[in-house]
């Protein structure tokens, strides 16, 4: 392509300012434009917010702080949710699900969580206890199953799925776990700790006396019963 | 082609009349074209790869040398200082002769900055394979790796300045203003960032700690962008595009408006990369205020550029050069427009850690850079090998598929950045996060990432049809290595003589090029200066946590494991206070936690959770000891197979070099890191001590790992994360002796 540059100009015809006479490098030549009215307003504009933005948060300090705000934030948060009454879920009265879509959710869980990692695709237990036996080590009641899943045992190696699941979504886990009761995995773990002898054989509810009266919804979570003493947050 | 311009040159009065001829240099031209072009391809494909180990995590070939970690740098840094590095100094060293009216200064320091510089790519790409890093963002090079930039550099500046000096023209150009900044700014930067204490052959601390240490690095990271892709680039642009377009300048005053307010402006945005962090309110607005000041500047540039083509706008149909400048310019513009946008704390809220800054990164990156370069080689190259470039046709067709390969690129990011950000702050009717499992973010996304993986692609092929074009061009055409010009010489007593009666001030210092200089470096030094001052003077800034302890040993080595891996790349370590995040990880982190972080890693992407309170019992984050060996083993067994984090089953195979390990504890305390005298001795002992009770409790679970194995270095620093703030202050400490899974006593 011809791209010679040859000095044409001296055209001053097609522009609407003059070009500036003694600038010219290697052809190129600058035009005495003003600068575009507003850009200069942009720019002035954009000093004004800055001076503005300084004077709100830091002279004057009308603006929150950082920390301010997210003590602002939480408490809007608290009020909106009402923390309190959130912890109203009944740790002591777990009910479980038997709604196969539950319990479908529940092995999603295991398996999302990397349950089978220490407890094995099957149960079975490999670095975690075996989950097919009636032996639990913390107790094998729908709700201390729920607390081990919710709170863990770090200095037994268990996590605390708290973060991870709702509470929900912990009973949902809870009812999968309990379909494991009484199958028969290749390679199970030995038994370890107690019996648990309200453990209910596979795929039923299980019935606790603590859990039976809480079971009447089964699908539903109810957070509505008796709301607990002690708020677990945090 | 250059004609005797006696008599039209208007400088000629400063001219005694008798013309010099010389030859512009154009073999050093051409070499630096070759590397722009072949390093380039290299740093795409390193982006290609990059971009399929997020997708697929198979790419990652379970290999320390192409994990994720250790290929994003490999990109970064091959993109940045090799393309478009090699690319600048192609438009410059063609530029500069040009309108200096004069060879470069020094041919063998020509020389020394072209075979330099391709040394030091190389040695990055290798050092940064092998896991030597400084883990800081485009700073990640070693310590010796950077003083061989520091040389180079210096080499460059030294020829230019030279050229500068012995010009025949009587004023300089504002493309040489751009290429002047650039070269002070980056020495600077460059110079203040790399303060590193070397403790072995490729392993040095930052000097600086924690939120000091943050700034720096986001002073420096930000202004690689400000004075390495955008200033030298703008500078290629005030040759080039009126060049191509046979169009004066638009309009010179905003030439000296936009430079001198884009270059003091600039440095100072940095602090927009920390907002809501642990940084100080005031450091960050300052970041924000400079930030939001910076568009007009900016576009002072496109401005400059677009109006320039006025009257030639006919010809953009027709030309693919102009077409990849035009849509260069316009992406500088948008992308001017964005970043602002985007350090407005309310907007940053929401942007960072997320795909959006990618986004953001790559419609400059291969935007405005890259087709700025790719513009000026389909015009360069035909003319220096003297002929006409082998298909117009095919480089439309690269412009084509480019523009829709950044498309394809940035759109699905920009989407993903906005469900994520949102999946991440949402809370359900019961004020819980209603996505806990961090995991869930991403898969979601994950379609998103395949869709960014063909944007990648195409814009590589566009890139490699343009090898092509130009190879074939190149074969038909011969480039000779020295192109005959001739000019006036300058008397050098008109140069410098006082300013004239009539003569602005800003004319007067065009032709005073190492005052141009030295006010270059005023202006580029003082948003520093105000913003590190105060942090590093007044101890208010920091307030102290009693509470917060050195590393111990094992953690220091797991620390230096992380950096090695380039865990930071995906990981930040730095909660926000916002009720989201301390839901998800914990208490929001706070400057006393970081004092002992040599350097700071607190990170810039969430590709994975935030780890700044890993190791704190009372986080959610926390996670014993064996999942997270099994974890870093293979995160996909842990994870139904859904995440798409890289395995490290290697550092469970690698020893840690402890005959390191005192050097590194002398180094620490060199940088005021209070182990007590002597303890450098001790170390190793303690540090086989805690790495013995790590191994005996993944025994305990059947896992058997040697006490100092890399993988046991690394659990140590993970269970140490963000737990100091939670415990008692020292001297309460004996008697708060808590026991679960405390391997740090």
């Amino acid at each position: 392509m011809a791209s010679k540059v040859k000095p044409t100009f001296h055209v001053q015809e097609q522009y609407d300012s003059k070009l500036i006479t003694d600038h010219e490098y290697d052809g190129i030549m600058e035009l005495d434009n003003d600068l575009p009215p507003w850009l200069m307003w942009l720019f002035y504009g954009t000093m004004f917010f800055g001076a503005f933005y300084w004077v709100h948060f830091h002279t004057f300090g009308i603006g929150p702080s950082q920390a301010e705000e997210y003590a602002l934030e939480s408490e809007a948060y608290e009020k909106t949710y009402n923390v309190a009454n959130d912890n109203a879920f009944n740790e002591s009265a777990v009910a479980l699900y038997t709604d196969q879509a539950r319990v479908a959710a529940g092995k999603e869980h295991y398996l999302k969580a990397g349950c089978n990692t220490c407890h094995g695709g099957a149960g079975e237990g490999i670095v975690g206890p075996n989950l097919t036996d009636a032996y639990w080590i913390h107790g094998g009641s729908p709700s201390d199953v729920f607390k081990m899943l919710k709170y863990g045992n770090l200095a037994k190696g268990m996590p605390s799925y708290s973060g991870q699941f709702s509470d929900e979504q912990i009973v949902e886990l809870a009812s999968y776990l309990q379909t494991f009761q009484g199958t028969q995995p290749a390679n199970p773990k030995a038994a370890e700790g107690e019996l648990y002898s309200g453990a209910a054989p596979a795929q039923a509810p299980a019935a606790t006396d603590s859990a039976t009266e809480a079971e009447t919804p089964a699908d539903s979570l109810a957070p509505a019963q008796e709301p607990a003493a002690e708020p677990a947050q945090g | 082609m250059q004609t005797d311009k006696t008599n039209q040159d208007p400088t000629a009065v400063a001219n005694d009349g008798l013309v010099e001829h010389f030859a512009y240099d154009n073999k050093i031209v051409k070499y630096f074209a070759y590397a722009t072009i072949f390093w380039g391809i290299v740093g795409m494909l390193a982006g290609l790869l990059a971009a399929l180990q997020l997708a697929f995590p198979v790419f990652n070939f379970e290999l320390a040398y192409t994990s994720f970690g250790r290929v994003r740098p490999v990109h970064t840094n091959a993109i940045i200082f090799a393309f478009v590095g090699n690319g600048i100094f192609m438009g410059a060293y063609y530029s500069l002769q040009r309108v200096l009216q004069t060879r470069m200064f020094n041919d063998k320091l020509s020389l020394l900055n072209f075979w330099g510089w391709q040394l030091i790519i190389a040695t990055a790409a290798v050092t940064l394979l092998m896991g030597f890093t400084t883990s800081k963002e485009y700073a990640e090079l070693e310590w010796p790796v950077d003083i061989m930039i520091a040389v180079v550099w210096i080499t460059f500046g030294w020829n230019m300045l030279g050229t500068i000096i012995k010009r025949r023209v009587k004023h300089i150009y504002v493309a040489v203003w751009f290429y002047i900044a650039t070269w002070v700014a980056i020495t600077m930067l460059h110079v203040v960032n790399s303060l590193e204490l070397p403790v072995g052959p490729f392993k040095s601390y930052s000097v600086f700690a924690g939120v000091q240490d943050a700034l720096v690095q986001w002073w420096y990271g930000h202004n690689a962008v400000g004075f390495f892709l955008t200033t030298p680039i703008l500078g290629l642009m005030y040759y080039f595009l009126p060049k191509i377009a046979n169009r004066p300048v638009y309009s010179y005053k905003l030439s000296i408006v936009h430079f001198w307010a884009l270059i003091f402006i600039y440095i100072w945005t940095g602090p927009h990369h920390l907002l809501y962090q642990s940084l100080p309110d005031w450091a960050q607005s300052l970041g924000v205020v400079f930030s939001v000041m910076l568009i007009a500047p900016s576009w002072g540039g496109m401005v400059n550029g677009l109006a320039t083509l006025r009257g030639a706008w006919d010809r953009v149909r027709d030309s693919a050069v102009l077409k990849f400048i035009v849509v260069a310019v316009t992406a500088y513009g948008m992308s001017t427009f964005e970043g602002p946008m985007l350090s407005i704390k309310s907007v940053n809220a929401l942007s960072h850690f997320t795909d959006w800054t990618i986004a953001h990164v790559h419609i400059g990156g291969m935007g405005w850079n890259g087709f700025m370069i790719f513009g000026i080689l389909y015009w360069l190259i035909p003319k220096m090998f003297n002929t006409n470039l082998y298909s117009e046709k095919l480089a439309s067709f690269h412009f084509w598929i480019g523009t829709l390969g950044i498309l394809l690129y940035a759109v699905p990011l920009y989407w993903a950045a906005f469900t994520q950000t949102l999946m991440w702050k949402d809370f359900n009717e019961l004020g819980k996060l209603a996505n806990p499992i961090f995991l869930d973010t991403v898969t979601q996304i994950l379609p998103l990432y395949h869709t960014r993986v063909l944007g990648g692609l195409l814009y590589l092929t566009g890139a490699v049809v343009m090898v092509v074009n130009i190879w074939k061009t190149i074969a038909a055409g011969n480039c000779p290595d020295d192109e005959p010009a001739s000019a006036p010489a300058l008397r050098p007593l008109v140069v410098a003589a006082a300013k004239a009666e009539g003569e602005s001030y800003h004319r007067f210092i065009e032709r005073r090029p190492v005052q141009f200089t030295i006010l270059s470096l005023v202006a580029v030094a003082i948003g520093g200066i105000v913003e590190f001052v105060p942090l590093f003077a007044i101890q208010s800034n920091v307030p102290t946590i009693a509470s917060v302890r050195p590393y111990t040993p094992l953690e220091l080595e797991g620390r230096d494991v992380y950096v090695s891996e380039g865990c930071n790349t995906c990981h930040s370590q730095q909660v926000r206070p916002f009720r989201s995040e301390t839901e998800r990880y914990g208490e929001y982190s706070k400057a006393g936690e970081f004092v002992y972080d040599h350097p700071f890693l607190w990170g810039s992407k969430r590709t994975g959770p935030d780890l700044a309170r890993s190791g704190n019992p009372n986080s959610l984050m926390k996670k014993t000891n064996f999942w997270q060996y099994k974890h870093l083993v293979n995160p996909q067994e842990m994870t139904n197979g859904q995440s798409i984090m890289p395995p490290y089953p290697w550092l469970a195979e690698n020893e840690l070099d402890l005959d390191a390990t005192p050097a590194k504890i002398r180094g620490m305390m060199t940088l005021g890191v209070p182990y007590a005298e002597g303890y450098d001795t001790q170390a190793v002992d303690d540090l086989r001590k805690q790495g013995q009770e790590i191994a005996a409790d993944l025994r305990g679970q059947n896992i058997e790992v040697s006490a100092t194995s890399e993988i046991v270095a690394l659990i140590a620093y993970l269970q140490r994360l963000g737990r100091d703030i939670s415990e008692a202050a020292p001297e309460a400490q004996a008697s708060a002796a808590e026991g679960q899974d405390d391997s740090s006593k």
